[in-house]
């Protein structure tokens, strides 16, 4: 859906061209999130269940503030807390909210099959379409973030729309309404990353965290969600999140070169039996003597 | 009602599911059952309970609206009001604190509220968001008790003469042609006490300034404030090891009302809190935070932990003087021992929320240990305020 303004097209009594003719005022959207500011409350995790409609369910204590150890399929977002002391020994707890980054180069969207499965909006959002899913799994495998998750009942992957439907009616992830801090952000990409790297400035000028950074990976030509970190050199310690995300190179020669050179083979193949029954004719079964008392 | 003295009504949104009651219906069934007994049965000294007024349009289930009305306060009789000379009738609903008598002409459940429901209607009712003066004054949103005050003692906002400090941030300030206090607030002063008269601004103490030296009167100890350690400690009073606690500390003589201390074992500290997933102690029945925090632990530094062997995800007990607590071990970084007086001393910590009853205790779940059993019931001699985030305990695995 267009998110810009009225553009016009043509314009009465007008002498020249018509002023931004074939341009386009669509912008990505994007989530920030700013790790030093959140406090892991959980919030964003129980409004993403309510407006998606799935139950609550029965977890288990595990020595942790995480409420379980994984996302799920009805489970699209959750805060990873880690306990970390540097080697001065400098403690830090720190919490990432984790869910689907919407890459501008979804490895999900590469490496699926399924017509249809995955579709990609001009404004960022990489949606699940699960009418269509053939439930291969092939998306887990091209995903660097490890976020679509199988259900094994329905046979069908799931994972963050971005609350798709909210920002396609004007209004915010159902996860940035709920946010008491304010650490979670919505806007256009630009904004977004100005606001990020305000921040980030912000935190390295006048704070004790001089590796403040904004993690936008270009592995995967940047994401709609990003996050300010307070070492941006070592993302892996909030939860895992991985320093340099790509596509996996298997899913890029497999979707891409792989195919191409699939084709030209078959095509080589059907070109060189025509070309060799042309050169060389039908195979010709040749008359021999019969060999007396030989084999028949 | 908020931390800023604002009265916000609001309307219920649903009806109250199954057979849950309102606090108000609750209270009132349970006072007219007892006041039916004691007209059966009669018994010492019942005037109070037989003559209470009780004229709510349904005694069984107390409409809010006439309670608000109540606390407020009316005319019992008609009458002048000998400032204003302004004749109010009887019924009519009070404008404020000054039109009460102490001759039995008015009642008022409590004095403060006094001007929140006046004959206008409620004023707590109110949703003004005009903010003429720019400073988040907000005058006619809501009621803020006393009288819409918003900013308390503001008459300290100005000089001597009744000038404002800050020339951006006027509160109130006097006016000699009115000859009144005038401004963005209502002033919380005697309105014509002109600045030469040299009314103090702090009203509620005689003497119209604030205090650092307390009369005895004001306070239950002072007259300075003083240091002491909780009722519970492991180290000695550092400004005065014979005097280690406060000397009109509040204490209660049940037999639950014991103490404990380190040379009887319970070496380690204990503190009680909260975690933002609940709500004080109803959200144990409610799946959504059940989910996110399903059962109560106990946070224990590593080194303690490594100390006596504990685990995370083991199941331990506290041990107080009073009572004993079970719940899982959190070992966390978190909280760090410490080396008071050349000792080493650990502090742990309760997150509260634990009950009787809730989701995860009718399950069988957890062990339905309560916190406040654990720490003691020592207050504060002023504020009463318990002393459950510093006391002592032993810490043994389950």
């Amino acid at each position: 859906m267009a998110n810009g303004p009225l553009q016009i097209k043509a314009i009465s009594g007008h002498a020249g061209t018509v002023p931004g003719k074939n341009t386009s005022r669509d912008y990505d959207v994007c989530k920030l999130v700013d790790v030093t500011t959140c406090i892991g409350c959980k919030a964003c995790e129980v409004a993403c269940l309510e407006w998606n409609g799935y139950p609550f369910r029965e977890t288990v204590f595990d020595n942790t503030y995480q409420t379980m150890p994984d996302t799920a399929w009805n489970y699209y977002n959750l805060i990873r807390f880690n306990e970390f002391t540097d080697a001065d020994g400098n403690f830090s707890w720190l919490m990432r909210k984790d869910q689907c980054m919407h890459c501008a180069d979804p490895g999900c969207l590469r490496a699926c099959p399924a017509d249809g499965a995955i579709v990609q909006y001009t404004n960022g959002i990489v949606d699940f379409q699960q009418d269509n899913c053939i439930g291969c799994q092939y998306c887990v495998t091209g995903c660097p973030f490890n976020i679509p998750k199988f259900n094994t009942t329905t046979k069908k992957v799931y994972k963050c729309t971005l609350c798709s439907d909210r920002v396609g009616a004007g209004l915010e992830p159902a996860c940035i309404k709920a946010c008491p801090t304010g650490c979670l952000h919505f806007g256009s990409k630009d904004d977004m990353k100005d606001l990020a790297e305000t921040r980030a400035a912000q935190l390295r000028e006048h704070t004790s965290h001089k590796d403040a950074g904004v993690y936008d990976p270009p592995g995967v030509s940047g994401t709609h969600v990003i996050y300010v970190l307070h070492d941006i050199n070592h993302p892996e310690r909030y939860g895992g999140l991985p320093k340099d995300p790509h596509v996996p190179w298997m899913v890029r020669i497999w979707k891409g070169p792989l195919k191409w050179a699939g084709n030209f083979a078959m095509a080589a193949g059907i070109i060189g039996v025509a070309a060799h029954y042309l050169r060389f004719g039908p195979k010709e079964v040749e008359t021999e003597p019969v060999e007396k008392g030989g084999e028949q | 009602m908020n931390s800023a003295r604002w009265l916000q009504w609001k309307w219920a949104a649903v009806p109250t599911p199954g057979d849950c009651k309102l606090d108000q219906e609750i209270l009132a069934r349970i006072f007219l059952g007892v006041r039916d007994l004691y007209k059966k049965e009669g018994g010492k000294f019942p005037d109070p309970i037989l003559n209470l007024t009780w004229n709510y349009t349904d005694p069984k289930n107390p409409p809010l609206q006439d309670l608000a009305k109540e606390l407020n306060g009316r005319a019992v009789t008609d009458f002048t009001d000998s400032a204003t000379q302004q004749m109010v009738k009887a019924g009519q609903q009070l404008a404020g604190y000054a039109f009460l008598r102490d001759d039995g002409a008015t009642s008022s459940g409590n004095w403060i509220w006094c001007g929140s429901w006046t004959e206008a209607g409620s004023l707590a009712q109110r949703r003004g968001t005009d903010d003429p003066s720019g400073l988040g004054v907000y005058p006619n949103w809501g009621w803020a008790w006393p009288m819409n005050r918003r900013v308390l003692y503001n008459r300290a906002s100005c000089d001597l003469n009744g000038k404002p400090w800050d020339a951006d941030r006027r509160q109130i300030w006097w006016n000699e042609d009115l000859k009144r206090w005038v401004g963005n607030d209502v002033p919380d002063f005697k309105p014509d006490s002109a600045p030469k008269d040299r009314l103090g601004p702090f009203i509620m103490n005689p003497e119209g300034v604030g205090r650092l030296f307390v009369p005895l009167a004001g306070m239950a100890d002072g007259p300075f404030p003083e240091h002491y350690e909780p009722f519970e400690s492991p180290v000695a009073n550092p400004l005065h090891p014979k005097q280690q606690n406060n000397p009109v500390v509040k204490k209660y003589t049940t037999d639950m009302d014991k103490y404990g201390t380190s040379a009887e074992g319970y070496s380690i500290i204990c503190t009680t809190y909260r975690l933002t997933e609940h709500y004080h102690y109803w959200t144990k029945n409610n799946p959504m935070n059940v989910q996110l925090v399903p059962e109560m632990f106990v946070e224990i530094p590593v080194e303690l932990a490594s100390d006596l062997g504990i685990k995370g995800g083991e199941r331990v007990k506290v041990t107080s003087a009073r009572a004993t607590y079970l719940a899982k071990a959190m070992v966390t970084r978190r909280i760090r021992p410490m080396t008071i007086d050349g000792k080493k001393i650990y502090q742990i910590g309760l997150p509260i929320h634990q009950g009787f009853r809730g989701i995860q205790e009718d399950a069988g779940r957890v062990p339905r240990s309560i916190a406040n059993l654990l720490s003691p019931t020592v207050t504060d001699p002023n504020a009463y305020t318990p002393e459950f985030k510093g006391f002592l305990v032993k810490l043994e695995k389950a």
